[in-house]
C-alpha cells in the first residue's frame, strides 16, 4: 500500500509539474513524463517493492523468526543466499539507501521549505544546508538499543499522516491559482487519487482503531 | 453543478467533503469491525459505505 501511495500520489506534481516547470519544460516534454513515472516509480516502487516484501516475508515466515537487529536481519536471508551473501546483500541494500532516498529526501526537503517560504534557492547558504538535513534523522539510531523499532516507529507516524499528504495532493491538483494550465482537467485522475486517500485513510484509521482495542479480536 | 471550490466557514467544500470522506471511512470500518466480529453494526457499516462512495462520486468533478 505504501508503495502504491508513493507512486500515485507525488508523481505526476513531483516529476513533471514542479522540476519539469523549473527546468522549463513543455507540452511536448509530457509524454517524457508520463514515461519517466512508468519506468522509474512504478516499476521500482510497485513491482520491486511487492516482490523483495514477498520473498522476505516468505523467508522469515518459514524460519518462524522475528529478528529486531541488522546482524539478526542479515542471518535471516541466509537459508537463502548462504552466510557471504546474505551479509553483502543486506549491506548493499543498507548503503543504497543513503546514496539514493537519503539525498531525493533531503534535496526535496530543501526545495519544498524555500518554495514554501519563497526564498531564493541558493546551496552554498546555511539555510540550504539546514533544511536539506532537516529530515536526517535516521542518526538517532546510533543511541537506540534496537534500531528496527525506529524503522516501525517512523512507519506507523507514516501511516498516521500519509493520508495528509494524500488529501495536500488532491487539494492542489485541484487549485487553479497554484497550477494554472497544468490544473488537473481529468475525470479520471480525480477519483484514482480519492481512492487512493480513502485507502490511506483505512490505513490511519485502524491503525488508531488496532491502539485502542477496537479491532477484530 | 456544485461548485467544489466555494468557500464555507473555514474551508471550501473540496475540503469539507475530504472531512466527510474520512468520517464515512472511518463509519465504514467501525461497522465492518462490529459485523464481522458479531454480525451487530450493519447499518453503521451501510451508512460508512455510502458516505463514502457518495464523497468520492461528488469529489471526482476536477
Amino acid at each position: 500500500m505504501e508503495a502504491l501511495d508513493l507512486w500515485i500520489l507525488p508523481s505526476p506534481l513531483e516529476r513533471y509539474i514542479y522540476t519539469g516547470l523549473s527546468w522549463g519544460w513543455g507540452k511536448k516534454h509530457e509524454s517524457l513524463a508520463r514515461f519517466d513515472v512508468f519506468t522509474g516509480l512504478f516499476l521500482s516502487y510497485v513491482i520491486v517493492n511487492y516482490l523483495v516484501i514477498g520473498v522476505f516475508a516468505g523467508t522469515l515466515h518459514k524460519l518462524g523468526t522475528h529478528p529486531e537487529t541488522a546482524p539478526e536481519l542479515a542471518r535471516a536471508l541466509m537459508p537463502l543466499l548462504g552466510q557471504t551473501w546474505s551479509q553483502v546483500l543486506f549491506y548493499i541494500g543498507f548503503l543504497a539507501v543513503p546514496v539514493t532516498t537519503t539525498i531525493g529526501m533531503s534535496l526535496a526537503c530543501a526545495i519544498a521549505i524555500h518554495e514554501a517560504f519563497g526564498w531564493k534557492p541558493d546551496v552554498n547558504t546555511w539555510r540550504w544546508r539546514v533544511c536539506a538535513l532537516l529530515p536526517q534523522i535516521g542518526f538517532l539510531a546510533v543511541w537506540y538499543p534496537r534500531p528496527v523499532w525506529l524503522v516501525i516507529t517512523i512507519g506507523a507516524f507514516s501511516s498516521l499522516t500519509n493520508n495528509i499528504v494524500g488529501w495536500s495532493f488532491y487539494i492542489l491538483f485541484n487549485d487553479k491559482r497554484v497550477l494554472g494550465r497544468y490544473k488537473n482537467r481529468s475525470y479520471l485522475w480525480n477519483p484514482g487519487i480519492l481512492i487512493q486517500i480513502t485507502l490511506i485513510n483505512c490505513i490511519a484509521i485502524i491503525y488508531v482503531f488496532n491502539r485502542l482495542g477496537w479491532w477484530i479480536k | 453543478m456544485i461548485n467544489l471550490n466555494r468557500k464555507i466557514g473555514f474551508f471550501s467544500l473540496r475540503v469539507w467533503g475530504l472531512i466527510l470522506n474520512f468520517i464515512g471511512n472511518a463509519l465504514a470500518i467501525y461497522g465492518a469491525i462490529g459485523f464481522i466480529s458479531d454480525g451487530s453494526r450493519f447499518p453503521v457499516l451501510i451508512i460508512g459505505l455510502v458516505l463514502t462512495v457518495s464523497c468520492i462520486v461528488i469529489l471526482a468533478k476536477p
